[in-house]
C-alpha cells in the first residue's frame, strides 16, 4: 500500500475507498499529514482500519483519528459506527482498558499561589493515591459495596464518600452508564476490580498539576473557566484490572460463541450482534467497567482536592476548584447521529478517541451548550496537553469524535535503551517539571522522547476541523504509575 | 537455533517468542518465558527455592493452540496480580492442541522480587502456532 491510494479530501483528510480490497465494506477515511499517514502505512495501522471496513454492517466510513497507530484489533484512534437494531459490537474497538479516560479540574489559583507548594503536593499525592503496577486501594469494600460502583459509577463516590454533586453533571454520561445485571461479571473480573477503586495504575496512566500557558479561543475559554496562568489538574486512567478481565473474558466468551460462524481478518475483532444475548451481556458488562473507571477518576479526583485544601489551608470553594470535564477515550456508546440524511440510533466504538459534540447538542451540559464539548488531548511526560472544543465538522465527518492524545513513536525497549544514560526526573526538573513515580524503569518508558509530536496531532486535528483549539496547558507536577 | 522462549518488543508491543517440540513443551516455555518477561532475565529466581510451593490444579479446553497459550497465561497473570503468587514450575500431564491439565507450583511473591512490568491481558494479536524446523512456534503479545 502507499500514499498514491488515497484521496486527498482535505489537508488532512484522505479517503481509500472500498475498492481497494474485496472485503471492505465501506471506504476508509483517515485524518492525517502526510507523515502521520505514511506511519501508519508502515506500522500497519491502515490495514487495522481496513479490517474494521470489512466487518459486517459497518456505516461508511471506517476512521482514524490524527493518533492513528497500532492497537489490538481497532488501531488506536479507531472509531467505527454500527445500526442499534441490525449491528455488531466488538470488544477490540473499545479496548482493554475499558473507559480509559481523562478528567480536568480547574482552579481559582495562579502559579504564585502554589509554587512554593509543588513539591508537597507532588509527593503527597504519590503518597495518598496507590501508584504502579500491584497498586491496591485505600478502600476495603465488600462485594455489596463494590457492587455500588459499578452500578452507580461517580455518584457512588459522592454519596458515599465525598464530592461535589454538581460536578457530576460536567462527566460524559453524568458518569454512569445503565448497568443493572452483576450475574454477568466473572468472579475473575471482581476480585481483580474490588480493591483497585481509587488506584492510577501503571505505564501511560498520570495525573499532573498544570498550567494554562495559551489561550486559542478567548470566548469559548471564558465559558470554560480557564485563564492564562491559571492551575489545572489533570487525571489520565482507566478502569484498571476489572476493565481488562472483562474485555479478556468477553473476547474469550464471544469467540466460543462465534469464531466458527464468522469471517473475521483478525482474532481480535471477534463481535456479537448487538441484539443477541453475548453481544447485549457484554455491552452490560461495558457499562459496569465504565462505572467503575468513572467512580476510580472521582476518588482520585477526590483526593488531590484533599491534598490542595489540606497544603494550601482552604476549602474547594475558596480555591475555586471545579470539575470542566470528563471524558472516556476508550468506549462503546448509543448515540443519535444523521447519516445519509436519516436520524438513527447508532453504537459507535470509540478506541483511543474523544467524543467531540458539537454545540447544542443534547448530551452536553447547559454550561457547554453554546461552546460544544470540552475535548482533552493529553500529551506525553514532559509535553503540552490541549483544551478543544467539540464541533459540527465532527458530526458530519466523524461521528462526533476527535483524537485522544500523542501515541508511542519508541519501543518501550528502545525508550529505556535510548535513556539509559539520562537521569530523566532531572532533565524534565531542569525544565521546571518534577515528577513523583515509584518505577525508575516506568519512567524511562515514557519519556518524552518515546512519543510523537502532541503539536501536530493537535495541528491535524484543528486543522481538520473535527476540533478547535482553546487552551494549552504545561506539566509543572508529574505523577506517574 | 531457536531459544526455547525470548522476550521481544516492537513500538507498541512486548511480548514472548517461544517454542518447543510438542504441545506439552510449546505450553511450559511460554510460562517460563512470560516469567521472564514480567521479571526479566536474571531476576534472582533461585530466592524461590527457599519456599514451599502450592500446588494448583488447573485445566482448559478450548479451539486450538492459541486459545490454550491465551487461557494458560491468563491464569498465570491472574495468580501472580490479584493472588501475589509466582508460577515457579508447572507439570502438564496432558497436552493437546486445543487442551492442557497442568499442576501449577505457585510460591508468594517475595517482597525482594517484583514485578518488572504489569501484564493487563494477554492478547490473540497476530498470535498463530506454526511448525518451523520440526518446533511448535507462537509469538505471543500482551497488553501492558
Amino acid at each position: 500500500m502507499q500514499i498514491k491510494n488515497f484521496e486527498k479530501i482535505s489537508p488532512f483528510h484522505w479517503r481509500l475507498g472500498k475498492i481497494y480490497d474485496k472485503d471492505m465494506n465501506v471506504d476508509a477515511e483517515i485524518f492525517a499529514t502526510e507523515e502521520i499517514l505514511a506511519n501508519a502505512i508502515e506500522d500497519l495501522s491502515i490495514q487495522q482500519v481496513i479490517n474494521v471496513a470489512s466487518l459486517p454492517g459497518i456505516l461508511s466510513p471506517s476512521l482514524a483519528m490524527p493518533d492513528i497507530h497500532f492497537g489490538y484489533g481497532f488501531c488506536i484512534g479507531g472509531v467505527a459506527a454500527f445500526p442499534a437494531d441490525t449491528g455488531i459490537v466488538s470488544p477490540g474497538g473499545v479496548g482493554y482498558d475499558i473507559n480509559c479516560g481523562v478528567r480536568c479540574l480547574t482552579t481559582g489559583l495562579e502559579l504564585k499561589d502554589v509554587e512554593a507548594h509543588l513539591d508537597i503536593l507532588g509527593s503527597s499525592i504519590l503518597r495518598d493515591i496507590p501508584t504502579g503496577m500491584t497498586s491496591r486501594s485505600n478502600l476495603k469494600l465488600s462485594k455489596k459495596a463494590f457492587m455500588g460502583f459499578i452500578k452507580n459509577g461517580a455518584r457512588e463516590v459522592v454519596d458515599h464518600i465525598s464530592g461535589n454533586p454538581a460536578d457530576l453533571e460536567y462527566i460524559e454520561s453524568g458518569g454512569r452508564l445503565p448497568f443493572n445485571a452483576p450475574e454477568i461479571l466473572s468472579d475473575k473480573a471482581l476480585e481483580r476490580g474490588k480493591n483497585q477503586i481509587g488506584s492510577l495504575g501503571s505505564g501511560n496512566h498520570f495525573i499532573e498539576i498544570q498550567m494554562v500557558d495559551e489561550i486559542y479561543d478567548q470566548k469559548t475559554a471564558d465559558v470554560f473557566g480557564l485563564q492564562k496562568g491559571q492551575i489545572n489538574v489533570m487525571i489520565h486512567t482507566g478502569s484498571r484490572g476489572f476493565g481488562h478481565q472483562i474485555a479478556s473474558d468477553y473476547i474469550e466468551r464471544l469467540r466460543k460463541k462465534n469464531l466458527k460462524k464468522i469471517k473475521i481478518k483478525d482474532p481480535q475483532l471477534i463481535y456479537a450482534e448487538i441484539q443477541s444475548k453475548e453481544g447485549g451481556q457484554y455491552l452490560e458488562a461495558l457499562n459496569g467497567a465504565s462505572n467503575f473507571a468513572w467512580a476510580n477518576r472521582h476518588m482520585l479526583m477526590e483526593t488531590i482536592i484533599e491534598i490542595f485544601e489540606h497544603r494550601l489551608g482552604a476549602g474547594r470553594e475558596k480555591l475555586g476548584i471545579r470539575l470542566l470535564y470528563d471524558q472516556a477515550h476508550n468506549i462503546a456508546k448509543f448515540e443519535t447521529h444523521e447519516t445519509g440524511g436519516v436520524k438513527q440510533k447508532l453504537l459507535v466504538h470509540r478506541k483511543g478517541a474523544t467524543r467531540a459534540f458539537p454545540p447544542g447538542h443534547p448530551e452536553l451540559p447547559d454550561r457547554y451548550k453554546t461552546t460544544g464539548q470540552p475535548v482533552l488531548i493529553p500529551g506525553s511526560m514532559g509535553s503540552a496537553s490541549y483544551i478543544l472544543k467539540g464541533t459540527g465538522e465532527a458530526m458530519n465527518l466523524t461521528f462526533g469524535s476527535s483524537a485522544h492524545g500523542a501515541g508511542r513513536r519508541l519501543s518501550r525497549s528502545k525508550a529505556i535503551k535510548f535513556a539509559a544514560d539520562i537521569n530523566v526526573r532531572e532533565s524534565l526538573r531542569q525544565r521546571n517539571i518534577l515528577v513523583y513515580c515509584v518505577s525508575k524503569s516506568g519512567l524511562k518508558e515514557e519519556i518524552p522522547e518515546a512519543y510523537k509530536d502532541i503539536d501536530e496531532v493537535i495541528d491535524v486535528t484543528s486543522g481538520s476541523g473535527i476540533s478547535q483549539k482553546v487552551a494549552r496547558l504545561v506539566p509543572l507536577v508529574v505523577v506517574k504509575g | 537455533m531457536m531459544k526455547p522462549f525470548e522476550v521481544f518488543s516492537t513500538t507498541a508491543d512486548v511480548g514472548i517468542r517461544v517454542c518447543g517440540s510438542d504441545f506439552r513443551e510449546l505450553y511450559r516455555n511460554a510460562v517460563l518465558g512470560f516469567n521472564e518477561l514480567v521479571f526479566g532475565y536474571g531476576a534472582e529466581m533461585e530466592r524461590l527455592d527457599e519456599q514451599i510451593p502450592e500446588f494448583r490444579d488447573w485445566e482448559f479446553s478450548g479451539d486450538s493452540p492459541e486459545n490454550v497459550l491465551v487461557n494458560l497465561l491468563s491464569e498465570v497473570s491472574f495468580m501472580l496480580y490479584t493472588k501475589g503468587n509466582i508460577t515457579k514450575e508447572l507439570d502438564i500431564s496432558q497436552a493437546a492442541e486445543a487442551s492442557v491439565k497442568v499442576q501449577f507450583l505457585v510460591v508468594p511473591l517475595p517482597p525482594e522480587i517484583q514485578p518488572e512490568l504489569e501484564v493487563k491481558s494477554v492478547t490473540y494479536h497476530n498470535l498463530k502456532v506454526e511448525e518451523k524446523n520440526n518446533l511448535k512456534t507462537a509469538e505471543i503479545i500482551v497488553d501492558i
